[in-house]
């Protein structure tokens, strides 16, 4: 901590003496280049940029061309057909700036005054369809790494005055850009200056990706639950603009930040707003209660298995009791067992290229599976329940979440095995607790508790679009309805209605 | 902080595998399925346990042990020190009384029942005509589960045939109300099978006398409701009726006249008709109303046969004395049992036939 | 000393506080106490002593609405500061009490049913874990796991109901009114003493946003939970008979034996892990209400005061034998008698004339 807190001060230092001598200081790097148009000898001018970071072409094509006039930077600055050209004396400004691709020109070496010209390498990966957050139905464009191409996917999608970016930026060393996006007259302006406050107050290194934003920012870092949602999806993000949440785009962050978020929009996915309103709720009764099978089935087994076995129908007792009868380990280690080798597969399928890790989860779901109840270590009863949990955690359209519930589980094993029923059940009160105390940006994660009637029009349920009328009044939107009014009353259907 | 949170982890961890509450994990515990009890003389109690026994991917086999003791948990003990493992019994299903037991009274082995916690009170009571160790030990069912089998044979009779709803609960239920008697199930091995042959009727907690399969069709129609049952009706001019009762409902009244009770009790029965066959030996039309009046009749007579004979015999299966409790304030248990024996009962039977099937 | 309004709940909230106050684990056994007085006529004493609670909540409401304000401050408008700090000392220790005899009663009821090994001080100190932690959140964590305490156990334990009253007796309950005026006035006591709870709206009156209008939604709290309490006895007195209900030591549990399904059997094991809910969200309300008091009265952190009464409640719970939980339950049933039915009356009268001669002089 006592680091981190003397590291701007002690940089400011050494700035002051180094920015005077920018060049030098530069120059350290090879990769650095600080040349003379050689064109006309007496009058050069001195280039000086990073080779790395600029496009070769823009400075061949648009720029070179220019210098074999005598013209001041001035001059310059009118002629060059380049959109950013600053021309500033200002140490601090031209390092920055050189870092991002721009290219110094100076009329002499040692001339404080210099023209930046905007010559970086804008290669990027394309636009490209979602990967992790993909759906059957519904726009396939998701974020890609670039800060500006997300924004104007953005905009695209809502092209109106009132949507404002507050760009900052953050990182000692990374100074990465961030935005702030939100609608203005929807957001709640309490929360806007919440979110811009606290990146302020973000003192640290490097900002690699938007999660690392998301979890120094969170109301409560010390929670299982990601109480802000990341998301590759395009119209997932416009649709949150359009409700008063609030937007963090990271440069270098394909995933884009939501603020803030209840618990119950974890279940909800894009695609439920593509099928009829009854299947889109369907799907949204499965996921719900795939968080159930997924965390309390294997807990469940071994509560049972070790204390309460009165519990089991007569019928069932056979199946049960019969897949368990040669297994030498306690319910509970045959249980942990199976969940970490499961969790093993699906995080060796995610480490390895994609065509190793297609064929890895076959060989381990299946053949490992199979072996392991073949020998006898474990009752393949509990082989079905475990697959049941493993696929119930996919569920969730929000990855992070699906990741809470994957872990959750192994705590309320370790209850179980110690308390049986009642341990399973304290583990579910002490999560309904902590989900109570839990807020995003200040809001209530639960969003049962206090009860929203706007709730029932699109968070638990999701309603036909005719009565979707109010955005959700958790957020507090400065707008409170969605729809200015309804289609007008359709002419009678047959002759019944008429 | 950090030091902390890596201690509380490395407790949990090393913890994590032991268990401060003694386990009950399935395969390492017998648990009790089925339960039987005879008099063995001299205070004591023959006891016998049934317990299945379960391998990997071979069918289940059932163990019965047999003992003496003189309660049945010292029963239990006694068998625990001969079995693999210790013995439970949260999975008991079927109660099964010797009749030799049942007539010295069966309350105190059924009280730890009802006081044990970990057993149910769906638990299948039964009274045994002949000896209940054997009925258990019988040699057909080595390899199936013979607990089961009587729980799920007496669930199926209560469900579509003669046997009113009966188990622990209700039985329990009897014993306690004031002016009723209970009354179990009883079952009797015949040769190479197990047989449901009637009802016991038991005064307080002692078997008294049968109730014989022909009695229970109306018996049932008067403590319980039919959902299913087939009964056959022989009529006077040796026409045979088999029908199949929808519903029935029996509604009692109670009129006090000279400050003693008189009971009235409505059955109304609900049928479809499944079987008809006239002696004529050719299709006779069916005349609907005749049918109904001499079943009527037969059923009524029915009804006053089985109540003289609880008269005769001092119990009171049927909850005379409770209905007559609910309508008169100053019950007095002594004084019923007093009128009892001569009160009037009067039986009106209504059997409706809804429908004749597809032919009429 | 006025709430910040960001810690006030809305008034429809006074609704969920005043049914979890009210139902702990009275609900699974008053059936035979109430029965032991007053026979099967006992569910009417019931209704009756719903009526009293009504009637306890109006005035409650008089009280409160006058002060603006907890009874702290009432009492010391009342009776100055010192005697008034007494007097608030003697309702904090009850509150307390109260949570003491509702832990000892449900850790029976473990160790009877499930665990019969299972240390107490264990138990308790997993409790009140949970407990210290819906508390430490304020007083909106305490309102919301009333909440869902409200929605997810109980309303499913409703629906339980139709599995006993299968084989309901309706005749059990007949004849109505068979029993004496002194009998049913003794059902009606020992029935208030299950309704008890309401106390706790003395502390949390303030943090109800505009109080005056949630006294509907206390009526109507008050209203559920006596019709909670007159369905469970009547469930309860139709499935048992009389004598049988006298031997059982938790009919409702006992009741709940009877359900079988497909997937599953002998239901009262869960019902009773997840009774866990309901009554650990009494326990956070029932010490909020304490702590808060003895806050305001020692002005002090409200967090020391909790962890002093929980350590103390673990304590109780491993020294306690039968006989002083005896004692202890008895003394909990008086005060709440004496201190809410006898003194709030009082109180409330001494008060109003207190007002009105002020606003007279």
């Amino acid at each position: 901590m006592k680091l981190k807190a003397n590291l701007p001060g002690k940089e400011a230092n050494s700035n002051n003496n180094d920015e005077q001598n920018w060049l030098q200081r530069l120059a350290k790097s090879n990769d650095f280049v600080h040349e003379q148009t050689s064109l006309k000898e007496e009058d050069p001018y001195w280039l000086s940029y990073y080779r790395t970071l600029i496009s070769s072409d823009i400075l061949h094509q648009d720029v070179l061309p220019y210098m074999q006039e005598q013209l001041s930077l001035q001059e310059l600055k009118r002629n060059i057909p380049v959109e950013v050209i600053i021309f500033t004396k200002d140490p601090k400004e031209i390092i920055q700036n050189l870092m991002r691709g721009f290219l110094a020109l100076q009329k002499h070496e040692d001339d404080e005054e210099c023209l930046l010209i905007n010559i970086a390498n804008s290669k990027f990966r394309d636009v490209s369809i979602t990967t992790l957050e993909s759906s059957a139905l519904g726009p396939q464009v998701g974020f890609i790494e670039e800060l500006d191409i997300n924004i104007n996917l953005i905009r695209k999608r809502l092209p109106v005055p009132e949507l404002l970016v507050i760009e900052m930026k953050v990182g000692e060393l990374s100074k990465t850009n961030v935005a702030v996006l939100y609608m203005d007259g929807i957001a709640d302006p309490e929360n806007i200056n919440t979110v811009v406050q606290r990146i302020g107050d973000v003192q640290y290194d490097h900002i690699q990706d938007s999660s690392y934003l998301s979890s120094m920012i969170e109301d409560n870092s010390n929670s299982l639950f990601p109480q802000s949602i990341s998301t590759e999806r395009v119209d997932r993000v416009a649709a949150g603009l359009t409700e008063g949440k609030i937007i963090i785009a990271v440069d270098g962050s394909p995933n884009l930040v939501i603020l803030p978020v209840t618990l119950f929009e974890s279940f909800i996915a894009m695609e439920d707003y593509s099928y009829s309103w009854i299947i889109g709720n369907f799907f949204r009764v499965l996921r719900f209660s795939a968080l159930f099978i997924s965390t309390m089935l294997s807990p469940m087994y071994v509560a049972i298995m070790t204390y309460h076995y009165e519990l089991i129908p007569a019928p069932l007792l056979e199946t049960l009791v019969g897949s368990r009868a040669s297994v030498p380990f306690p319910p509970f280690l045959e249980a942990l067992f199976l969940e970490i080798m499961i969790e093993m597969v699906k995080e060796a399928g995610i480490r390895l290229p994609f065509k190793i890790g297609q064929s890895l989860g076959v060989v381990g779901g299946i053949v490992i599976g199979q072996a392991v109840v073949e020998a006898g270590l474990t009752s393949n009863v509990l082989l079905i329940l475990v697959g049941l949990g493993t696929l119930a955690s996919y569920t969730s359209p929000v990855y992070k979440f699906s990741n809470t519930v994957r872990f959750i589980k192994f705590p309320v094993i370790i209850l179980s095995q110690w308390f049986g029923l009642f341990g399973v059940f304290w583990a579910v009160h002490f999560t309904s607790i902590h989900l109570l105390r839990l807020t995003s940006l200040g809001r209530p994660y639960l969003s049962m508790y206090p009860i929203r009637t706007t709730s029932f029009q699109d968070l638990w349920f999701r309603l036909p679009f005719s009565k979707q009328k109010d955005n959700p009044s958790t957020l507090r939107p400065q707008k409170i309805r969605k729809t200015t009014g309804n289609r007008k009353k359709p002419e009678p259907l047959n002759d019944f209605y008429e | 902080m950090g030091k902390r949170i890596l201690l509380g982890l490395l407790v949990t961890i090393f913890l994590s595998g032991c268990t401060m509450i003694p386990t009950n994990i399935v395969n390492q515990i017998n648990m009790i399925q089925g339960v039987g009890y005879d008099w063995a003389g001299k205070n004591t109690i023959k006891g016998t346990l049934a317990y299945p026994i379960y391998k990997k991917n071979q069918p289940s086999t059932t163990e019965v042990k047999t003992t003496l003791g003189e309660t049945s948990k010292e029963i239990r003990v006694n068998i625990n020190n001969e079995s693999r493992y210790p013995i439970q019994s949260g999975q008991l299903r079927v109660a099964l009384y010797g009749k030799s037991l049942a007539k010295k009274g069966i309350n105190d082995i059924v009280d730890t029942l009802n006081r044990d916690p970990s057993i149910g009170s769906t638990v299948h009571m039964a009274i045994v005509d002949g000896d209940a160790s054997e009925l258990l030990k019988m040699k057909k069912f080595k390899t199936e589960n013979v607990s089961l089998y009587v729980q799920e044979m007496l669930d199926q009779y209560m469900e579509s045939a003669r046997l009113p709803e009966l188990n622990l609960h209700t039985f329990l239920f009897q014993y306690s109300q004031k002016g009723q008697d209970p009354y179990l199930p009883l079952i009797k091995q015949v040769e190479d099978n197990i047989k449901i042959i009637g009802i016991a009727i038991l005064k307080d907690d002692r078997y008294v006398f049968p109730l014989l399969m022909d009695d229970l069709f109306i018996f049932k129609g008067l403590v319980d409701k039919y959902k299913h049952g087939l009964h056959q009706f022989k009529l006077k001019n040796g026409e045979m009726v088999v029908l199949d009762i929808l519903h029935s409902k029996a509604k009692y009244q109670v009129k006090i006249i000279n400050g003693r009770p008189e009971f009235t009790i409505n059955l109304k029965m609900k049928t479809r008709l499944q079987e008809f066959r006239s002696p004529k030996k050719q299709r006779v039309a069916i005349n609907k109303k005749k049918i109904q009046q001499e079943i009527d009749k037969q059923l009524e007579g029915n009804a006053l046969k089985i109540i003289g004979k609880f008269k005769k015999h001092g119990v009171d299966p049927l909850g005379l004395g409770a209905k007559y409790k609910e309508h008169y304030r100053g019950f007095n248990d002594k004084q019923w049992k007093r009128f009892y024996p001569t009160a009037k009962v009067h039986v009106n039977v209504k059997v409706d036939i809804k429908q004749t099937g597809t032919v009429d | 000393m006025e709430v910040d309004k960001r810690h006030q709940v809305s008034p429809y909230f006074a609704f969920f506080i005043i049914y979890n106050s009210q139902v702990g684990v009275g609900i699974l056994g008053f059936q035979r106490t109430i029965a032991a007085k007053a026979g099967y006529d006992a569910w009417l004493c019931v209704l009756v002593a719903g009526c009293i609670v009504q009637v306890f909540i109006w005035m409650m409401y008089q009280l409160l609405s006058k002060a603006d304000g907890d009874i702290i401050d009432v009492h010391s408008q009342v009776f100055g500061n010192f005697l008034g700090n007494v007097m608030s000392f003697t309702i904090m220790m009850y509150y307390w009490l109260a949570s003491v005899s509702v832990v000892l009663s449900f850790i029976e009821i473990i160790q009877v049913w499930m665990f019969p090994t299972l240390p107490a001080w264990i138990l308790c100190l997993m409790i009140f874990g949970l407990v210290y932690y819906c508390v430490s959140g304020g007083f909106r964590v305490v309102v919301g796991v009333s909440f869902l305490s409200f929605l997810v156990p109980q309303l499913m334990f409703i629906v339980l109901y139709l599995f006993p009253l299968q084989a309901a007796h309706f005749s059990n309950l007949l004849p109505i009114m068979n029993h004496s005026f002194r009998e049913l006035l003794d059902g009606i006591k020992s029935s208030m003493y299950t309704l008890a709870g309401t106390e706790t709206l003395l502390m949390f009156y303030p943090f109800i946003r505009d109080a005056k209008s949630s006294k509907k939604f206390a009526h109507l709290g008050v209203l559920f939970t006596t019709l909670l309490y007159t369905l469970s006895s009547i469930v309860s007195f139709t499935f048992y008979s009389e004598s049988q209900l006298n031997q059982t030591i938790w009919p409702e549990l006992s009741l709940t034996k009877v359900i079988r399904l497909s997937y599953l059997e002998r239901f009262e094991y869960i019902f009773i892990s997840m009774y866990l809910i309901i009554v650990s969200s009494l326990l956070s309300l029932l010490l909020w209400s304490s702590t808060r008091g003895l806050k305001k009265i020692f002005k002090k952190k409200q967090k020391y005061f909790l962890i002093v009464l929980i350590l103390l409640s673990v304590v109780t719970s491993q020294i306690i034998n039968e006989e002083i939980k005896g004692v202890l339950d008895k003394i909990v049933t008086q005060m709440n008698l004496w201190i809410f039915y006898g003194y709030i009356p009082v109180l409330l009268i001494i008060f109003t004339l207190i007002k009105r001669g002020k606003q007279n002089g």
